[in-house]
């Protein structure tokens, strides 16, 4: 009776319930997670317009201190990565690393993370490579673009062509992999003992985990546009 | 679980452009602009703070060849004073010496020419006294010859005696 019960509270809890339906186009529907990313950015910015009000130049506070301090880590962070030429994607990367950590995160404030859902790390996964193949053809041109794929032998111009999609395939598949199974496993740790022990455990699942998938995602990005770049 | 959902992919697709733009408006990029003003303020600070660094040291360069100009300069002066009170020094010493020599000699002569002339009043004065004693004596039994005569014997005598003396 109550494996039943928690199976059923576990497969309502996976699911990604449709909130409401545009009645344009035959009904448009907005899932769970495109709300919570509505509420991430909404969070997201509202931060950003907090904090960077009133930048000093001269004598920063500390609220400012910190703030630069994340700023140019992420900066350093990827700079090194894709050289002086990539700096121009920068900003996007940052943007991804924020977005990914707080979905992966938001679990805790009581929402189901974004992350969760496959179509929101399916869409993470083919900006990146739409990215990646943009960052190559701007470098090296349409043609050297092309000329890419054969590269260091003919031979292995398939396998190239397979890797646009498994690049982001991976991409999608281990971050929506990770938070979901993260997800669960709380899920089913809550249901088991519902006091203290999850503690720990979440700052190992949704803390850690989350912070590190997001890290992970954007450097693996960061990695396969520095390729194309060189 | 895994249900596809194509209007999710599009809108999560919309939703990370926006954000992106969003984030890149209000965090990013005046996070960068701070910070590279910052840097722009620190370089500028340090190249004007080694550009005055560098014109002190000119100056001071320039000092220290002065004040050893300067005290070479002095050395020179002093030695040259020394030398030039010396020069006054002797020049006056010397000039002291014979004005005072020159005035010793005038005073040497203008005695000599006082004594002379004392010497030359008092034959005169004799000569006149002589001539009173002589006219006193003779009285009033006078006359122009016998006066004659006597001057001549009295002149005689005493140019005799004068002579006996200055030979």
């Amino acid at each position: 009776m109550r494996n039943t019960d928690l199976a059923a509270e576990l497969t309502e809890e996976l699911n990604c319930k449709t909130i409401f339906t545009i009645p344009i186009f035959g009904g448009i529907p907005i899932t769970e997670s495109v709300i919570v990313t509505w509420i991430v950015m909404a969070i997201l910015v509202l931060l950003s317009v907090i904090f960077v009000r009133n930048l000093k130049v001269e004598n920063p506070g500390k609220k400012q201190l910190v703030l630069e301090t994340i700023v140019t880590t992420f900066n350093h962070l990827f700079e090194e990565v894709l050289g002086e030429k990539g700096k121009a994607y920068v900003p996007y990367l940052i943007t991804v690393i924020l977005y990914i950590g707080l979905a992966n995160i938001i679990g805790i404030f009581g929402f189901k993370p974004p992350t969760k859902d496959i179509n929101v790390t399916a869409a993470l996964a083919i900006m990146s490579i739409v990215l990646v193949q943009i960052s190559a053809i701007r470098n090296k041109g349409a043609k050297g673009w092309a000329k890419s794929f054969a590269e260091p032998v003919a031979v292995i111009a398939p396998l190239n062509v397979m890797e646009l999609v498994i690049k982001p395939l991976s991409l999608c598949m281990r971050l929506f992999g990770n938070v979901l199974g993260a997800f669960v496993i709380m899920k089913l740790i809550e249901v088991v003992v519902p006091l203290i022990v999850p503690i720990p455990l979440s700052l190992y699942f949704d803390f850690f985990d989350g912070f590190l998938q997001a890290f992970v995602f954007t450097f693996l990005t960061a990695l396969y546009m520095q390729e194309g770049l060189e | 679980m895994i249900s596809f959902n194509i209007w999710s992919l599009v809108f999560t697709i919309v939703n990370l452009i926006v954000l992106f733009l969003l984030l890149r408006k209000f965090l990013i990029n005046p996070v960068n602009k701070v910070i590279q003003e910052r840097e722009e303020m620190i370089h500028n600070t340090i190249s004007s703070a080694n550009q005055t660094k560098e014109e002190a040291m000119q100056l001071k360069k320039e000092y220290e060849t002065t004040i050893s100009g300067v005290e070479a300069e002095c050395e020179d002066i002093r030695e040259k004073s020394r030398q030039e009170a010396k020069n006054e020094y002797t020049r006056i010493m010397n000039e002291a010496d014979l004005k005072s020599n020159r005035m010793i000699k005038d005073a040497e002569k203008s005695i000599e020419m006082e004594r002379e002339k004392a010497l030359s009043d008092m034959e005169s004065q004799i000569a006149d006294l002589a001539l009173a004693a002589a006219a006193r004596i003779i009285g009033d039994s006078s006359d122009d010859d016998k006066n004659q005569a006597l001057y001549d014997e009295f002149l005689k005598k005493a140019g005799e005696t004068h002579d006996t003396e200055n030979c």
